[in-house]
């Protein structure tokens, strides 16, 4: 005989525990059906993860080819430069060849300068030519602002190659921040372990760790200011001093 | 002056060559490399330097342990080292200063300021003053 055929005080009894039972009926069907809402959200959210973790190295290798590929043209551009500064000092040498010869040039139209004017009664005429010869630019001399042209060209050429510090200063906060991508990755990793049950699952295109952080400054700055450096000087002369605070 | 041997020692292809031409410019060219501190220990014991200018940040041995290594190694502990680095932190100048470098260029370096730098650690190296 179950409870609802049980006479009297039976009937009350599992009446009772019927009402009393039904909250609690209530409360597990609700958490039932929240977990099955959750289910898929949680297959939603280990897919996306899967997902991202798999693009991450793709992302870590595309930061290294632009490391590379900066790399391969800054050494092309240093190359370039070195042969423009070879030039610029055969360049150099050759300008100090003309001015040398210039001078020698200039010393003897000195010289006749003078035979020409110790001529001047006894033959007017060719003194006459001789000073129109002088005056229409017969003198031997270098064109004006060459050496300052060819000294602005020697230092462009070298401010060329110090601005390729940046390839330098670039690669190294790229490093940084395909650490912290990387960082990212691991952590991903370990919450996709959970995921799959403490079952380490190989993920694609892994292998590749990133750069230990030492071998990188991932706060560096390409910054013209000279601010910097003046900070470090002014850190220098006061150690050197013996303030070591 | 001008035959003193500098060797340069950065992990970057480019920083080296920039630093070599650099020192080139301003009258010095006398110099080896090195890709890491690693390397350059190597380059000290085989072919010998006088005067060391290092990044800091290095795979293998870095610019600070390397100084370290110069200065704990008797036959060369008071070698002219010039840390040139992107590291610009007070607390980094300091941590350079304590390992003994002579002198600290903050990344990117002038050629009037690589100069500058050089002529006073050899100055001061000729005077025998710390």
């Amino acid at each position: 005989m179950n409870e609802a055929e049980k006479p009297g005080r039976s009937k009350t009894l599992h009446a009772v525990r019927l009402r009393k039972s039904q909250p609690a009926r209530a409360t597990l069907d609700n958490f039932i059906r929240v977990v099955a809402g959750v289910i898929p959200l949680l297959d939603s959210v280990k897919e996306s993860l899967e997902e991202s973790t798999g693009s991450i190295p793709k992302a870590s290798r595309q930061l290294d080819n632009v490391t590379k590929a900066t790399e391969t043209a800054t050494v092309e551009i240093l190359d370039l430069l070195e042969r423009m500064s070879a030039r610029v000092d055969s360049l150099g040498a050759t300008i100090a060849g003309v001015r040398e010869a210039v001078e020698r040039g200039e010393s003897r139209l000195g010289a006749i300068d003078g035979l020409v004017a110790s001529l001047r009664v006894s033959h007017p005429l060719l003194h006459e030519r001789w000073s129109e010869f002088r005056a229409a630019g017969g003198t031997a001399t270098l064109p004006a602002g060459l050496d300052a042209e060819f000294g602005a060209l020697r230092s462009d050429v070298m401010n060329i190659g110090m601005a390729l510090q940046v390839q330098d200063i670039t690669t190294q906060q790229i490093a940084g921040v395909s650490h912290t991508i990387e960082s990212i990755r691991m952590h991903l990793s370990k919450v996709l372990e959970n995921f799959n049950q403490g079952e380490k699952k190989a993920l694609s295109g892994l292998g590749k760790d990133g750069p230990a952080a030492e071998h990188f400054n991932g706060d560096a700055e390409f910054s013209r200011s000279p601010d910097r450096q003046e900070d470090a000087d002014e850190i220098v002369k006061r150690w050197n001093r013996g303030n070591h605070a | 002056m001008a035959s003193t041997k500098f060797l340069v020692v950065d992990d970057s292809l480019t920083m080296r060559r920039i630093v070599i031409n650099t020192l080139k410019n301003i009258g010095f060219d006398n110099i080896i490399e090195a890709v890491d501190g690693k390397d350059a220990m190597a380059k000290i014991l085989s072919e010998g330097a006088d005067f060391l200018i290092t990044d800091w940040n290095m795979p293998e041995m870095s610019g600070l342990d390397l100084t370290k290594w110069v200065r704990a190694n008797d036959q060369i502990a008071d070698m002219p080292i010039l840390m040139i680095t992107t590291r610009g932190n007070k607390e980094d100048v300091i941590e350079a200063m304590k390992m003994r470098v002579n002198n600290y260029i903050v990344k990117p370096f002038t050629a009037p300021g690589l100069k500058e730098k050089i002529d006073q650690i050899l100055k001061t190296v000729g005077t025998g003053a710390a």
